[in-house]
């Protein structure tokens, strides 16, 4: 999977997040908050493919977390991303 | 002839479109006058040659409600362009053309078209200043911008949230209340402080001063059954603030990046509050009381 370069996080008084436009009346503009974590995790893997593993991988060499926090956590991060069509 | 909004000084030239300006409604206390020569900020240049063969991206298309107008706002590459089309009609009677950094809008109209009228020449100086306003570091607000204690005060929320009904509260019930622009002012960052300016943009409301205030606070309306304030943090800040700078922006990059970059500057210094109000004299002393109360 990767993270669809057509998205930039934006920082706005120092708080991470992403801008997703909506392109109809239907479809909402939303604003996604990303965490301290969640915004390490979009620059680690923002230019390459990556599987949820070394999501998990990369939250465990970074943070004093027990493997399986770290793995619900990947798993979510992945999940949200791909909900809102960020990671495809 | 050179218009200045905002601080930045527009140079508009090369057809008669340029010199019609100077007699479209609101324009009149942006007009520099003649012997008042000094170097634009930036150009509009009309009569320019009509580009063939733009392929591109298309960013956005939409209506103008004013008139029966489609409009269509693209990127080819590094040069974005806008249309106008009016209605029934398949050809496009206006194209602008800019490039990042240009700091230069170029404006061609179809051979055999008539000349633009007064609606779609406000609108086009409107979208061209939008364009090179942001690399200038300003934008347009959709909002009401009320005065008073020497500092602006810019009301936000969709058509119809009430608005226009709330400042003119305002003027009707709290002293030294002044309307500074009912639709469209201008934001800018100038030493690190956010500014409101009045421009030739209002809406239905004649509201036109060539006049600057520093921004006091922002607050986003919305109808409700009884008066409630309330300071709202970074992210619904941002959710407030964004959706009313100009649409066309949201759809590129680049372009959104300098909006939100603005917006973060503002920010950085202006507090957002939520207003859910009435109609009603309360809700003015509230919003009045909130803001002002330092």
């Amino acid at each position: 999977m990767r993270i669809d370069k057509r998205h930039t996080l934006r920082d706005v008084v120092g708080e991470k997040m992403l801008l997703i436009q909506g392109r109809t009346d239907a479809e909402k503009t939303k604003v996604i908050a990303f965490n301290e974590s969640s915004a390490m995790l979009w620059e680690a893997f923002l230019d390459k493919d990556f599987t949820v593993e070394e999501v998990k991988q990369k939250l465990l060499d970074t943070y004093e977390v027990d493997e399986a926090t770290a793995a619900n956590d990947a798993a979510q991060w992945v999940k949200t991303l791909q909900e809102h069509k960020i990671i495809l | 002839m050179l218009l200045s909004i905002a601080n930045k000084k527009v140079a508009l030239s090369g057809g008669p479109e340029a010199e019609k300006v100077r007699t479209i409604d609101g324009f009149a206390p942006f007009v520099l006058p003649d012997d008042e020569a000094c170097q634009p900020d930036c150009h509009v240049l009309f009569g320019q040659r009509w580009e063939e063969g733009n392929v591109g991206e298309e960013l956005y298309a939409f209506p103008f409600e004013d008139a029966d107008i489609r409009c269509r706002f693209v990127r080819d590459r590094e040069q974005y362009l806008f249309y106008m089309l009016p209605g029934g009609d398949d050809a496009s009677t206006l194209q602008m053309r800019y490039c990042c950094g240009s700091g230069r809008v170029l404006c061609a109209t179809r051979s055999g078209a008539p000349t633009l009228d007064e609606t779609m020449l406000r609108y086009a100086i409107w979208f061209a200043f939008v364009l090179l306003g942001i690399e200038m570091g300003v934008t347009l607000v959709h909002s009401s911008a009320i005065v008073n204690h020497g500092h602006a005060v810019l009301f936000l929320g969709e058509s119809g949230t009430g608005k226009s009904t709330h400042t003119r509260l305002w003027l009707n019930h709290i002293g030294g209340s002044r309307l500074l622009n009912d639709d469209c002012p201008a934001l800018a960052i100038e030493d690190g402080q956010a500014i409101v300016y009045g421009t030739p943009w209002s809406g239905k409301t004649p509201c036109y001063h060539n006049r600057r205030f520093p921004l006091k606070a922002l607050v986003r309306l919305s109808q409700a059954p009884e008066n409630r304030i309330s300071r709202l943090g970074t992210i619904a800040a941002f959710a407030a603030l964004q959706p009313s700078c100009p649409p066309a922006l949201a759809y590129d990059n680049d372009l959104s990046g300098k909006v939100i970059r603005l917006i973060s500057d503002t920010l950085t210094t202006t507090p957002v509050y939520h207003l859910a109000c009435l109609p009603d004299r309360e809700a003015a002393m509230l919003s009045h009381n909130t803001v002002f109360a330092q």
